[in-house]
């Protein structure tokens, strides 16, 4: 390309790459297609030991782990040698703690529970003045010392927990400061300098970029897979927490979130259905530019389905790739598979996904029982051949309450497999009228129209046809990759014209 | 399931009851209803210009209702239950102090255990009395500051991690050993103030000692001190029937017994390596293998950070434990050379430690109770409006687990005096502390001395629970100092105070009286470390942050 590489800090919050999930193939393909790029990648993750699923792309320079739990003092994360810890901890002062220290965090905290929408780029600043404090002493001593308790504790009981209307007792005072003292280690991490902050969400891993932007005038490009926020409202309030304690999160999290979207240069959801809660939280829509995911169209090409080696007609299959996660309601993927069973009680359903959620995992397979589908319903676990596992189904399902943009519904659709999901999040945008939408937790709907395409092998075959068409015209890797090579230079040249130098 | 008709706040109101979701802000209910698949387009048909509108106003009707559907889960457990684990974890602290009663047992009982025999001469002994002393000294840093870390990661489920850092440990500590005993061995050769039987035993029985210790303290770490007090009492089993085989039977005795040491304690080491690595498959099985060809390794900086109190702690208990015997070892005049060991002042100790069985149970069973009324109980009941009753109602336990350990040491001393009377009565054993009068101020000092010890290591466990162990090292420096100076004191001038009674300073009132040091040791450490516990638990709110 003649130019130099840029550099690039790819932010993920529990996903890439030691998860497998859509995010994270939305990661490789970044990594893997852009070209002109170095990555930098650091993870928010929940403990230190986890691994990576895959190995890293050679466009990685570096892996960054920034482990939230699982460690007995987050300083462990940093790694710094015996002097410098011991030099940070004899600098930490009690008069630093209070004179210093405690007036930011108390900033943080008030603006994290105020009654009103905090401002992002207020809290922004917040965030930096912490982040500075952190770099130049120990962490530990900082937000665990007496003084930071005492003030929280007084503020929780004179103000937060008033303001709420709940009279918080010390598990919820001790609870949610340490929360802030697990999710704040973002904070204190040392941000590298690229010459771009790329965060896979609008969640505690944009943190770097929020603080790169202010120190550096390091553009923030924010990309929306399902809305964090959103997930988060969803998350946390079907959590059994005590009341306080869900405000706490919650007043974080959006805290956070605000603070991303009024930093980032540009948000980059991957469907238009998500600029409805950025406009929401506040976000220009000049700012907004939908990038959709792409596949590799040679990946995915139609193959025939494997043919049993018996002279009976093979029994329709159904097959669904997702998670193991209540998002992916496969609760109502398993009532429709009943109501299909009773027209067609030959045909299969195989769900592919790793267990996310073990609890729910339990529950899954009891109401299989209950349904009677042993036989008939499988988990299979996770597959690394995802396009070979499209091949052996008649009918692709996808039953989410809540998506993004599914990559199993375009790796179905340039598949050519006829598809069927559920009218939510970035869905329809991608299967247009290239395959069946139901509303979401409606099993009868979900049953017929299985039975519809199961019954029409011709007309399933056309649309399955329509959908490959579809895909390789919008959704192709190569389309992908160059929107965000192009997108990322864009970026780097407004840096370097000093267009965005003051952050706006 | 779709919204159909007028009265949109309505319907949505009526939806969160029916999904049971008290909604903390509009966006929450925006969040809920899109995840039941409502959208814009619902909150158009109903009049609202987007879904967030609707959610906004359905709040603004909704807000009143403050959720208050948590209800904390409390585990119902049967008196029977709770019966049950307390016994099961007293027996477990009466583990925990097995090891030495029964070695002391053992070498009071058949005159031989796994590193005293009764026919070895006073230089011999005094050489192993000195590798006892070193080899503790030498690791006992090492195992205290393993435990620390590997139960960290042992509760993380990292097992893989927890065992390469345990051994890790393992490692440095022989190493560290080694250093020292090289060291020990040119001080002792080139200040010459022992005999030459005396360095050659110490040298001898050091580096196993200081090997057994070591991997003892694995079993520790893994807390399985069951195990832990079987492979010592299979050890002495050992030594007992390699001395009696026909396999050493043409040796003279005195090399036989020294043989046998060394296939005991080489037993007894390899035992709880072997044990303590099946132990660690066992729990790793079923865990996540470190796959994906990343081993993660510790960041030895941060770890030391962490756990050196902890490696002092060890280092100054067990300074404290030895200083009394050493310093009635070298009471002037006593003995031919700097140390004398003395079997009669060993004797009143071992009866001694029996004071500690009982007291050491009620330790285990007050640590758990400690946890869960300060970690689990309590702090879901009390409004952080009134945080000082946590502290009331904790220190209230700590007092009466006190109390409990008192006098359970008073009990385990009556009914060691019961037992030693019953053995003199029926002739079943030389009793040494009822018809030896050094033994039987040792006894009566030192079972004091162990009361208070357990008294002060229940308070020294609530602080390393609630990760604060510098008032423990403060606490242990400053009884192991005034254990010193009132032992030093109380076995070289004390019998002047007594001449009138026509005692002399060559018999029973000199070296024993060194254990009045343990005493006064023992007391200050209790004290001191009751003190800082107290102290803490009257903030002990700020505690629960400390520790989360």
């Amino acid at each position: 390309m003649g130019q130099r590489n840029l550099d690039v800090l790819l932010t993920t919050e529990g996903t890439y790459p030691v998860e497998h999930g859509g995010v994270s193939t939305w990661c490789e393909q970044l990594l893997r297609r852009v070209s002109g790029v170095r990555f930098q990648v650091m993870t928010v993750m929940a403990n230190p030991y986890l691994s990576p699923r895959r190995e890293l792309p050679a466009s990685v320079t570096d892996w960054i782990q920034v482990p939230l739990w699982g460690t007995l003092d987050p300083a462990e994360n940093w790694r710094r040698g015996l002097a410098e810890s011991a030099r940070r901890i004899r600098l930490t002062t009690p008069a630093v703690v209070r004179d210093t220290f405690l007036p930011a965090f108390s900033r943080v905290v008030e603006a994290c529970w105020s009654p009103e929408p905090v401002d992002g780029r207020e809290f922004g600043a917040r965030l930096l003045d912490l982040h500075r404090l952190f770099a130049a002493h120990d962490y530990q001593a900082l937000m665990k010392n007496r003084a930071v308790w005492h003030w929280y504790r007084e503020a929780v009981t004179e103000r937060f927990g008033p303001r709420f209307g709940l009279e918080p007792n010390l598990d919820d005072v001790a609870q949610s400061l340490s929360w802030l003292y697990r999710f704040l280690v973002v904070v204190a991490t040392p941000v590298p300098r690229t010459d771009i902050t790329h965060a896979s969400a609008a969640a505690f891993c944009a943190i770097p970029g929020v603080l790169a932007r202010q120190m550096h005038g390091v553009p923030l490009l924010l990309t929306e897979h399902g809305v964090f926020l959103r997930e988060q409202y969803a998350g946390i309030g079907r959590l059994a927490l005590p009341p306080f304690q869900k405000r706490a999160l919650l007043g974080l999290v959006q805290a956070v979130a605000r603070a991303a979207y009024a930093t980032a240069d540009v948000v980059a959801p991957v469907a238009a259905f998500n600029t409805r809660w950025e406009r929401e939280m506040g976000v220009d829509p000049a700012r907004i530019r939908v990038i959709y995911n792409g596949i590799d169209p040679d990946e995915y090409r139609p193959r025939p389905r494997p043919q049993p080696a018996s002279p009976h007609p093979p029994s329709p299959v159904v097959v669904s790739v997702a998670r193991i996660d209540p998002a992916k309601d496969l609760s109502t993927l398993l009532q429709a598979a009943a109501l299909v069973g009773r027209d067609r009680p030959d045909c299969r359903f195989v769900v592919y996904g790793s267990v996310s959620a073990p609890d729910h995992y339990e529950e899954l397979l009891a109401l299989r029982a209950d349904l009677g589908l042993q036989e008939r319903f499988v988990f299979a676990g996770h597959r690394d051949d995802a396009a070979a596992v499209y091949a052996e189904g008649d009918v692709v399902v996808l039953s989410s309450i809540s998506e993004g943009f599914p990559y199993s519904v375009v790796e179905a659709m340039m598949c050519e497999r006829p598809v069927v999901a559920t009218d939510v999040g970035g869905v329809p945008e991608a299967v247009g009228s290239a395959g069946v939408l139901v509303r979401p937790r409606d099993p009868e709907a979900m049953a017929a129209a299985i039975l519809r395409l199961i019954a029409d092998p011709a007309g399933a075959q056309a649309l399955g046809k329509q959908g490959r068409e579809r895909a390789q015209s919008l959704f192709t890797a190569g389309k992908f990759a160059g929107q965000y090579e192009a997108l990322y230079h864009e970026l780097s040249v407004r840096t370097r014209e000093g267009a965005c130098g003051d952050g706006s | 399931m779709g919204p159909e008709g007028a009265g949109g706040v309505a319907q949505v109101i009526a939806r969160l009851r029916e999904m049971g979701a008290v909604p903390l802000d509009a966006w929450h209910v925006a969040a809920l209803l899109e995840m039941e698949g409502w959208s814009d387009e619902d909150a158009r048909r109903l009049d609202y210009p987007d879904l967030f509108a609707l959610a906004r106003a359905a709040y603004s009707e909704a807000v009143r209702a403050v959720d208050r559907t948590f209800v904390p889960a409390r585990p119902a457990r049967t008196l029977l239950r709770r019966l049950a684990t307390d016994a099961w974890r007293f027996l477990r602290g009466v583990m925990f102090a097995m090891p030495m009663v029964i070695s002391g047992w053992a070498s009071l009982a058949v005159g031989l255990s796994l590193w005293a025999y009764a026919g070895f001469d006073v230089p011999e002994a005094t050489g192993i009395a000195i590798a006892v002393l070193a080899s503790f000294l030498a690791t006992g840093g090492f195992t205290q500051a393993m435990s620390r870390r590997g139960l960290f990661l042992i509760s993380l489920r990292q097992t893989a991690l927890a065992r390469r850092t345990a051994l890790q440990f393992v490692a440095a500590g022989i190493l560290w050993a080694a250093v020292a005993g090289i060291g020990l061995g040119l001080v002792l050769m080139l200040v010459p103030v022992l005999r030459w039987e005396t360095i050659r035993m110490a040298l001898l029985y050091y580096p196993y000692l200081c090997l057994i210790w070591l991997f003892l303290g694995l079993l520790y770490m893994l807390q399985r001190e069951f195990t832990f007090t079987a492979v010592v009492a299979a050890g002495i089993g050992v030594v007992y029937l390699l001395v009696h085989s026909p396999l050493l039977a043409g040796l003279p005795v005195h090399t036989a017994v020294l043989i046998a040491h060394a296939v005991g304690l080489t037993w007894c080491a390899a035992m709880s390596g072997a044990l303590a690595l099946w132990f660690f498959a066992r729990r790793a099985h079923g865990e996540a293998p470190e796959s994906g060809g990343r081993r993660i390794s510790e960041h030895w900086p941060s770890v030391i950070i962490q756990v050196y109190p902890f490696f002092l702690y060890g280092l100054f208990y067990f300074a404290f434990l030895f200083t009394d015997r050493v310093l009635a070892w070298s009471v002037p005049g006593l003995s031919p050379q700097a140390l004398w060991f003395t079997g009669r002042y060993e004797s009143g100790m071992t009866w001694a430690s029996l004071a500690l069985l009982l007291p050491m149970g009620v330790v285990e069973v007050g640590i758990h109770r400690f946890v869960g009324l300060l970690f689990r109980e309590q702090p879901g009941v009390v409004l952080a409006a009134r945080s000082p009753d946590l502290g009331r109602r904790v220190i209230r336990l700590w007092r009466r687990l006190q109390t409990g350990v008192i006098a359970a040491g008073a009990l385990a001393v009556l009914l060691t005096e019961l037992l030693m009377h019953l053995l003199v009565r029926t002739g079943t054993l030389y009793v040494a502390p009822l018809l030896d009068p050094v033994s039987g101020w040792v006894f009566g000092w030192a079972a004091v001395g162990y009361v208070l010890l357990a008294g002060g290591l229940l308070n020294v466990l609530m602080l390393f629970i609630t990760n604060q162990p510098w008032p423990a090292v403060r606490a242990t420096v400053t009884a192991l100092a005034v254990s010193l100076a009132v032992g030093f004191v109380a076995s070289r001038f004390w019998y002047r105070c007594f001449a009138a009674t026509g005692c002399t300073p060559d018999t029973l009132l000199r070296y024993p009286q060194a254990a009045a040091g343990l005493v006064a040791g023992a007391l200050v450490f209790w004290w001191l470390s009751g003190r800082a516990v107290r102290r803490a638990l009257d903030g002990a709110d700020y505690l629960l942050y400390l520790n989360a």
